[in-house]
């Protein structure tokens, strides 16, 4: 029978004073939970790593997609690789990929009409547009190392039919 | 199309990176054949002969728009031979966020053609 003073709550504070089977045995749990959303987010961000190395390499020198597509420049990848840590880990893991202007793009595709895409170079800028069915927008926001609060209603409306 | 990420074969939708244009002798240009009057065979052929053989790529299938959607948007399709039947499709914005949007357009209209 547990007792009153059996109280859990967050790890990191009256879990740690409790006692008892039952009381360690939900500590165990939430703790185990708690790893486990770690390993998972690790994980996702680990994907998100390998695929934006991944488009960059192969898309290192001009002509890399057979026309006159500009080689990835450092300077975007470093910048994207900083955007997908602070990336929330709410949002859905993007497409990721190089465009012909040398530039790594975020994209979200739910189907042809409603996607949101990214664009991030060497610069602090960060060029966005999305469709959304019949309607759609364009813009820039300044990317200063956290994430840009302006284009989440736009990825959050494209998540919502993923 | 010769990037395997150009298009979605589950989605069964042609993707807006397929239209983004490159810089090209100072002007935003996409690269496209006429294909009026041809037939299913005669397209493949263009496509093999005059875009994957000379970049030794895969062809995995082309993308099907009208004039209209070009010019919809704003932009002016150009002859440009040879080779014979291509075009350049400029006009583009200056803006990287306009032209993300344009080829967005693009791809909702345009039908997505792989090969059999």
């Amino acid at each position: 029978m547990a007792r009153l003073d059996e109280r859990v709550s967050m790890p990191d504070s009256s879990t740690v004073h409790a006692v008892g089977p039952v009381a360690n045995a939900v500590r165990r749990s939430i703790e185990e939970a708690f790893e486990t959303s770690y390993d998972i987010e690790c994980q996702r961000q680990a994907e998100m790593t390998v695929a934006l190395f991944e488009a960059c390499a192969h898309a290192q020198e001009t002509g890399w997609d057979g026309y006159s597509g500009e080689g990835v420049r450092i300077g975007a990848y470093v910048t994207a690789e900083a955007f997908l840590r602070v990336l929330p880990r709410y949002l859905p893991a993007p497409e990721i990929s190089v465009h012909p202007d040398g530039q790594v793009a975020f994209d979200w595709t739910a189907d042809r009409g409603h996607v949101f895409a990214i664009s991030v170079g060497d610069d602090d800028l960060i060029s966005y547009a999305g469709l959304f069915g019949g309607s759609k927008v364009t813009g820039r926001e300044v990317f200063s190392g956290t994430f840009p609060a302006g284009i989440l209603p736009h990825i959050l409306r494209i998540a919502a039919l993923m | 199309m010769l990037v395997e990420q150009h298009f979605s074969l589950s989605k069964n939708l042609v993707k807006y990176r397929a239209f983004l244009p490159e810089l090209y002798q100072g002007v935003f240009s996409t690269s496209m054949f006429d294909v009026d009057g041809l037939d299913h065979e005669s397209i493949w052929e263009l496509g093999r002969i005059n875009v994957a053989m000379p970049r030794r790529k895969t062809l995995y299938g082309h993308a099907e728009l009208r004039t209209l959607d070009l010019v919809s948007q704003g932009l002016a399709v150009k002859r440009s031979e040879p080779p014979e039947r291509h075009c350049d499709v400029v006009d583009w914005p200056i803006e990287k966020e306009n032209r993300m949007s344009v080829a967005q357009e693009l791809a909702r209209a345009a039908r997505l053609v792989l090969r059999p």
